[in-house]
């Protein structure tokens, strides 16, 4: 029993980690109406990032703010110079899905050329997990934990209350009739794309910390479970992206306590097909015609 | 009493979004040979309307009848083998097509879907094309499209396209078409052959259903009109019985006198 | 230099007949396939278990290993390469996907797929996959030259068979439907398709093809083992197309002739760095990248685009006047 709460309690964790990567997706995907391919390489050029910021400092807070905006430099350059013009002149949308991929290949290429495709560390002062409640986590499983939630709270403010928020929905329901109405949707795409970078690094950061050790295929990887948990959750919603999260890392971290963790992803693809067959459009499609109306 | 033959019946369609009817026991029925107007304001559901005969939605509640065979649960496809045929309020053609080529593409498979045949039935398949010559060429040359007949049909004009989609219901063999407001996106100056266009469609047999915002135009054409309102039929008959109802007070006067006052 | 022609040729024999698939499903019917190259390895691994012997244990393990003739492999892998194509695409291509979520799904597929091969070891002998296949007639008597130059010859015939497939579905009603499917599927319904018949099947038709060209790669190199067939390859394949032309079959090939010569196989004629051997490698996945962003951006239909066929009736009044 305690085993399995100790697996709950890392599946808790996972998801945390998933939710950060996944709910910087799901809003991107919302606004831009299609899937980032190069998603994972924001996380890894985070990750990368910190590995660099540590021969100047050991502060791992100070590397990971580091590692936060060049992820958010990044993500908002491969729109400007790349995703945007191409939307000008792309007809059909599944073309950004080539130019996406093709920008994930680069960007792990050109890590592999800095820094070889072996792996790198990331140095994290080691320490034992400590029981909380039936769980055991470390004070980094802590503090992603709570980062998830504040993340969480914030975004919800940030795009139910504010008129950055209110721009940005009205473009993900109908970019012609937000130009209409004198949005420009072309700035809201721009810091869409900002603000995803930003989250989706600090995905990266969390994840380096908890594993210390990657390739330049970290956040590739990741990618699948992130994909898992926004297409669960359907895409476009926070909350559903959040609770995919919840059923991905729960389902992937608690099957890994019973069968092999290497098997941990395949079962990322199960939960991924069965919604995909059960519930084409994620499991909370419904909400957004009901908040629509 | 003499009950006229009808082709096609929609019955008490119910059809929510999200919790919000869009229709709300809506019923229709489409007598034989008839043009019928179907009107109505901006979201009142024609299209989805439309898009449940249709079968690319499916309805909540309520049934599809084609010449007395429900068809409610059929997938699009069989739907149009069994002679329906549409337009859409923003034209669909196959752009990198050929205009020739879209409406081979519209006519009766006759075993060209099967990739068995595509190997090994090819005499009979090129027989197919041959049999489909004469109507295609008949039917290009009838909508003045027959000199675009290479070009890829994303090069036409709205009419043209609108055109292009009345020929290929006509080679399609369809014997009920819906026609989702065909003079969207026409320029004025193509207005009146798209509508002779939709009566060489109904001189051909075709029973229509016409979507269409000028009052005009359906009481030109259509001898019997539906008055949708938030998803419900409130009235039906001809315009000129319509004019007096109260549909068309809240559809239309109220309307305008809000216009007019905001 | 003569062995880098023929290399390169053999390369192109494969790389052509994987193109040729995945013009198929892109091309014709416009479904993007990121799983495509596994495809490709399922044919590769089932002609390799097919005709290897017994595995031996504690060195190698993988299932059945029945010893049996090459021909029967490449039968073997062009229906189980067919299967799993029908299979994926039962699943995934009909319901109401829609494409952006197939294309992950197949994504996320590909990964995962790769991850379970690598680990299963008793199913392909793991991350370290299958060594020694027997290659066909290799001891025929032969040159080691003239050994080469025969499997070259074989690839580029089976190409040329590949192609003729290819163009008569192209030019048939068929393909025409396959055409309408991608230019516009609702329309393609309405018009009395079976969009998800059509798309299955093709589905099935380019992922066996694809199974051939893994089992001719298996036999060529007589080894395969998972760094073979990751996504970075269904990229390779997809530029392959863009350059030639999607929709295109002779631009496909042609793209592929230029993209593996000048890409790939011109790539390894630069000397390693000795330092860091993956270098190559991985420019060429960057250049090859970056190729097929530049032709999606200033030339998006290929060298050779598709052509509109011309509508080839004489009607009776045109003949008189
Ligand atoms: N796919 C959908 N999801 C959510 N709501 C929808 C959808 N399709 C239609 N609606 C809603 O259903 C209602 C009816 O729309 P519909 O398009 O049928 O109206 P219409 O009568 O054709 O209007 P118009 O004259 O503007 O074409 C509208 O309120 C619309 O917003
Ligand atoms: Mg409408």
């Amino acid at each position: 029993m305690s085993g399995f709460g100790q697996a709950l309690g890392f599946g808790i964790v996972s998801a945390a980690l998933i939710a950060l990567s996944a709910v910087a997706m799901s809003m991107q995907f919302g606004v831009t109406k299609h899937a980032n391919f190069a998603h994972g390489e924001l996380l890894t050029i985070s990750a990368f990032t910190m590995v660099l910021m540590q021969k100047v400092t050991q502060n791992l807070f100070l590397d990971a703010a580091v590692g936060i905006c060049v992820s958010a430099a990044l993500a908002w350059v491969i729109n400007k110079t790349i995703l945007q013009p191409f939307r000008r002149v792309v007809k059909r949308l599944i073309i950004m899905l080539i130019v996406t991929a093709s920008v994930s290949q680069i960007v792990q290429s050109l890590l592999a050329v800095g820094f070889g495709t072996n792996y790198v560390v990331l140095s994290v002062p080691s320490e034992t997990g400590r029981h909380i409640g039936p769980f055991v986590w470390t004070t980094i499983d802590v503090i992603i934990i709570v980062l998830a939630i504040l993340v969480v709270a914030l975004l919800h403010i940030l795009l139910h209350y504010t008129s950055f928020g209110k721009a940005q929905r009205a473009v993900a329901d109908d970019v012609d009739l937000a130009r209409i109405v004198g949005i420009n949707s072309g700035a809201v795409i721009s810091r869409t794309w900002l603000l995803t970078g930003a989250v989706a690094g600090l995905a990266g950061s969390a994840l380096a910390v908890t594993i210390g050790t990657f390739s330049n295929l970290l956040g590739f990887t990741f990618l699948l479970v992130t994909f898992a948990a926004v297409i669960v959750g359907g895409v476009g919603k926070m909350y559903g992206a959040v609770v995919g999260s919840l059923i991905v890392g729960i389902v992937t971290e608690v099957s890994g306590y019973y069968l092999s963790s290497g098997y941990k992803q395949v079962i990322a693809l199960g939960v991924l097909i069965v919604v995909l067959l059960v519930r084409p459009n994620g499991f909370f499609a419904t909400f957004v015609a009901d908040t629509k109306a | 009493m003499e009950t006229p033959d009808i082709v096609l019946e929609a019955l008490d369609i119910h059809k929510s979004f999200g919790g919000v009817p869009a229709l709300d026991g809506c019923s229709i029925t489409l007598p034989r040979g008839s043009v019928t107007g179907l009107i109505g304001p901006n979201g009142s559901g024609k299209s989805t309307l439309i898009e449940i005969i249709s079968g690319l939605l499916a309805p909540d509640r309520g049934t599809v009848r084609m010449a007395g065979t429900n068809i409610t649960s059929w997938p699009p496809y069989r739907r149009s083998r069994h002679g329906l045929a549409r337009t859409f309020q923003v034209s669909r053609l196959w752009e990198k097509l050929s205009v020739a080529e879209n409406l081979m593409a519209a006519t009766p498979s006759r075993g060209r879907d099967d990739l068995w045949r595509t190997y090994f039935g090819r005499r009979a398949l090129r027989k197919a094309d041959e049999a489909d010559r004469d109507v295609i060429y008949q039917t290009l040359s009838g909508f003045d499209l027959w000199r675009l007949r290479d070009e890829p049909a994303g090069v036409l004009s709205g009419g043209q396209a609108r055109l292009l989609e009345f020929s290929r219901i006509m080679v399609s063999g369809a014997t009920v078409a819906l026609l989702d407001e065909p003079l969207a996106g026409v320029n004025p100056v193509m207005a009146d052959s798209v509508l002779s266009g939709v009566r060489q469609l109904n001189d051909r047999g075709i029973t229509l259903l016409l979507v269409e915002h000028n009052l005009s135009v359906v009481e030109k054409l259509c001898p019997m009109v539906y008055g949708m309102e938030t998803g419900q039929v409130t009235a039906s008959g001809s315009i000129s019985e319509l004019v007096n109802t109260q549909f068309f007070a809240d559809a239309y006067i109220g309307r305008s006198r809000e216009r007019r006052k905001s | 230099m003569f062995i880098f022609l023929i290399t390169t040729l053999t390369y192109v024999g494969f790389q052509g007949i994987l193109s040729l698939g995945m013009n198929l499903q892109w091309g014709y019917a416009g479904i993007l396939n990121l799983a495509y190259i596994v495809s490709m390895a399922v044919g590769a691994y089932v002609a390799g278990v097919i005709s290897l012997g017994k595995a031996q244990p504690p060195s190698t393990f993988y299932v059945l290993g029945l010893g049996l003739p090459f021909y029967l492999g490449i039968i073997a892998a062009i229906a189980a390469a067919g299967l799993f194509g029908a299979i994926v695409g039962a699943l995934v291509l009909g319901r109401k996907i829609r494409a952006n979520y197939f294309t992950v799904a197949t994504l996320v597929l590909a990964v995962v797929l790769a991850q379970l091969i690598s680990q299963t070891t008793g199913l392909f002998n793991g991350s370290e996959g299958l060594i020694a296949v027997p290659q066909p007639f290799v001891n025929a008597g032969l040159t080691y030259n003239g050994y080469q130059a025969s499997y070259m010859v074989v690839c580029l015939i089976l190409l040329g068979i590949v192609y003729v497939i290819c163009e008569v579905l192209r030019r048939s009603g068929f393909g025409r439907t396959l055409r309408t499917i991608r230019e516009d599927e609702i329309a393609s319904q309405v018009f009395g398709h079976n969009i998800f018949a059509m798309k299955l099947k093709i589905f099935t038709f380019g992922s066996a093809l694809a199974g051939l060209a893994g089992a001719l790669i298996i036999f060529y190199v007589g080894a395969f083992n998972p760094a073979g067939w990751s996504v970075s390859e269904t990229i390779f394949i997809l530029t392959c197309l863009f350059v030639g032309g999607s929709g295109n079959n002779i631009g496909a090939v042609i793209g592929t002739a230029i993209v593996v010569t000048f890409f790939s196989q011109g790539t390894q004629l630069i000397p390693g760095f000795q330092n860091y051997p993956e270098l190559i490698p991985v420019l060429r996945n960057l250049l090859i990248a970056a190729l097929l962003l530049a032709v999606l951006r200033w030339r998006p239909s290929g060298l050779f685009p598709e052509r509109i066929p011309k509508y080839d009736h004489q009607p009776p009044a045109a003949a008189k006047g």
